[in-house]
């Protein structure tokens, strides 16, 4: 029996069409032709090494691979712009000395507003808005199918949490997932999954506002994902009343997460609302982040 | 909500398929390995798109034959399967081609063999599921076939298809749940 995986497939219908499709042959046939082409791979391996007088595998790629690794080492270790770029490539966040922010004056263009609202649109047209389960599938389904590559997310329910919404950006290849807190109303973004390939962008959120991976130096802490490196912080920023600039704040205990997996960039956020604050620590959040998997079964 | 996602790690029988690959230059033990891991899921799915012990027994030779003979051609970076199932395909399209030069492959339709029929048949649900797939169009009928006779996974498939694995995922849960409302509304 092939372990289908499909626990949201009708049951029945999955059944049905095991029963189908999983015919046997007769008894003697397999084992038989297995006999005949174990044969023939002997054969064949016997021609494969006369016309072999060298060893099919050569230590030049080897040579070139090593050379070219020690080469990348000096020019980190020892030069500055090689510095520089390690600084670059190791840090998730854009640490800043400051410890306001201005508010941002940029807005969506028509343009940006429009293919946006056309994409969520289709979004909802395409998957059920009734049951939540095919929802989150479909729609993590049809972000993959639109952005051309794989959706990493969670089994949100192992965390008490519920899958709220999503949108994607399909031009800068960001997904952005968001989770609510079972028990909690009005928490439908309190954990975010915001996805995308390649480095880190300055602007992730859909809604106009930028450059929040910018924080105060020593609010980062160097944590680990999975046996990876990651950048954890605790706080965000913050608007006063009557203020006119954003000011860092530890006070409201908002966390981000940011890590690399492969060519994937990660971060997730925990949305500060007071009544979560005894709800989840560091820990916590590490845990989710490292239960994040492709969406795709074996 | 319980495992809806599961994770694409490369589960050690893919990796070990690719290392077994390589060996099959030196050691045929390596090729017995690949044969028994895939010539029933090979049979199946060539059974399913011939329709006929004789013919599925012919190609799943042909298909082992195939793989040992441009066994070069395998990357080891790629899923074995997925090349694999592709030469499975490529023979099954020619068998047609050579053994019913008029029937259309576009006009075939799933095929099931009368043992396996009669006793499917004692339930009135998996009739009516064999009817649904036999209306189903060839390419809604090679995804059920390479999801359950050759019981590939989504990335496998999307690479036999030369598609994406969204796009195969999407396509698949759409047909169940098509064949799920057909199902329904022949029930009222």
């Amino acid at each position: 029996m092939i372990d289908r995986k499909d626990n949201h497939i009708d049951a029945d219908i999955n059944q049905g069409l095991e029963d189908i499709y999983l015919v046997s042959p007769r008894p003697d046939f397999l084992p038989g032709l297995g006999s005949i082409l174990t044969l023939k791979a002997k054969e064949k391996i016997g021609e494969d090494n006369k016309k072999n007088f060298f060893p099919r595998t050569s230590r030049k790629p080897l040579f070139a691979l090593v050379s070219f690794v020690l080469v990348v080492i000096l020019f980190t270790l020892f030069t500055s712009p090689g510095q520089t770029f390690a600084q670059q490539i190791l840090h998730f966040f854009y640490p800043t000395n400051d410890q306001t922010h201005p508010v941002a004056t940029a807005s969506l263009s028509n343009d940006e507003s429009t293919r946006l609202a056309i994409q969520a649109a289709k979004l909802a047209e395409s998957c059920p808005q009734n049951e939540l389960e095919e929802r989150y599938l479909c729609e993590v389904s049809f972000a993959e199918s639109n952005i051309g590559f794989s959706v990493f997310a969670i089994q949100p329910e192992e965390f008490g949490l519920f899958f709220s919404s999503m949108d994607f950006d399909v031009d800068r290849k960001i997904v952005n997932l968001y989770y609510g807190y079972h028990g909690y109303e009005g928490t439908d973004r309190s954990i975010w999954i915001a996805q995308g390939i390649g480095e880190f962008p300055t602007r992730i959120s859909a809604i106009g506002e930028d450059d929040w991976g910018r924080v105060p130096t020593q609010s980062i802490e160097t944590v680990a994902v999975n046996g990876q490196t990651a950048e954890f912080v605790v706080g965000q920023w913050a608007l006063a009343s009557g203020e006119t600039q954003y000011t860092w704040s530890t006070q409201i205990p908002g966390m981000t997460l940011r890590w690399h997996d492969g060519d994937h960039w990660f971060q997730l956020s925990k949305g500060g609302q007071p009544e979560m604050v005894t709800n989840m620590n560091k820990e916590d959040l590490i845990r989710i982040a490292e239960s994040i998997h492709p969406s795709f079964e074996d | 909500m319980e495992n809806i996602f599961k994770a694409a790690r490369l589960n050690a029988s893919t990796s070990e398929d690719a290392d077994l690959a390589k060996v099959v230059h030196s050691d045929e033990s390596a090729f017995a390995e690949i044969y028994s891991r895939y010539s029933l899921r090979i049979y199946r799915y060539v059974y399913n798109r011939v329709g006929d012990m004789a013919g599925a027994e012919d190609l799943t030779s042909q298909v082992f034959l195939d793989a040992l003979e441009h066994i070069d051609n395998y990357r080891p970076n790629g899923s074995f399967a997925a090349w694999l199932f592709t030469i499975a395909r490529r023979r099954s399209v020619d068998y047609f081609r050579h053994s019913h030069p008029n029937q259309s492959l576009e006009d075939d339709q799933v095929s099931i063999n009368p043992d396996v029929l009669e006793q499917i048949i004692k339930k009135e649900e998996r009739t009516r599921l064999i009817k649904i797939i036999q209306s189903l169009d060839n390419d809604d009928q090679e995804l059920l076939r390479l999801r359950y006779a050759a019981g590939l996974s989504f990335l496998d498939i999307a690479a036999v298809l030369n598609r994406t694995p969204a796009s195969v995922k999407m396509a698949f849960y759409r047909l169940i749940e098509k064949i799920k409302q057909i199902m329904e509304d022949s029930n009222d």
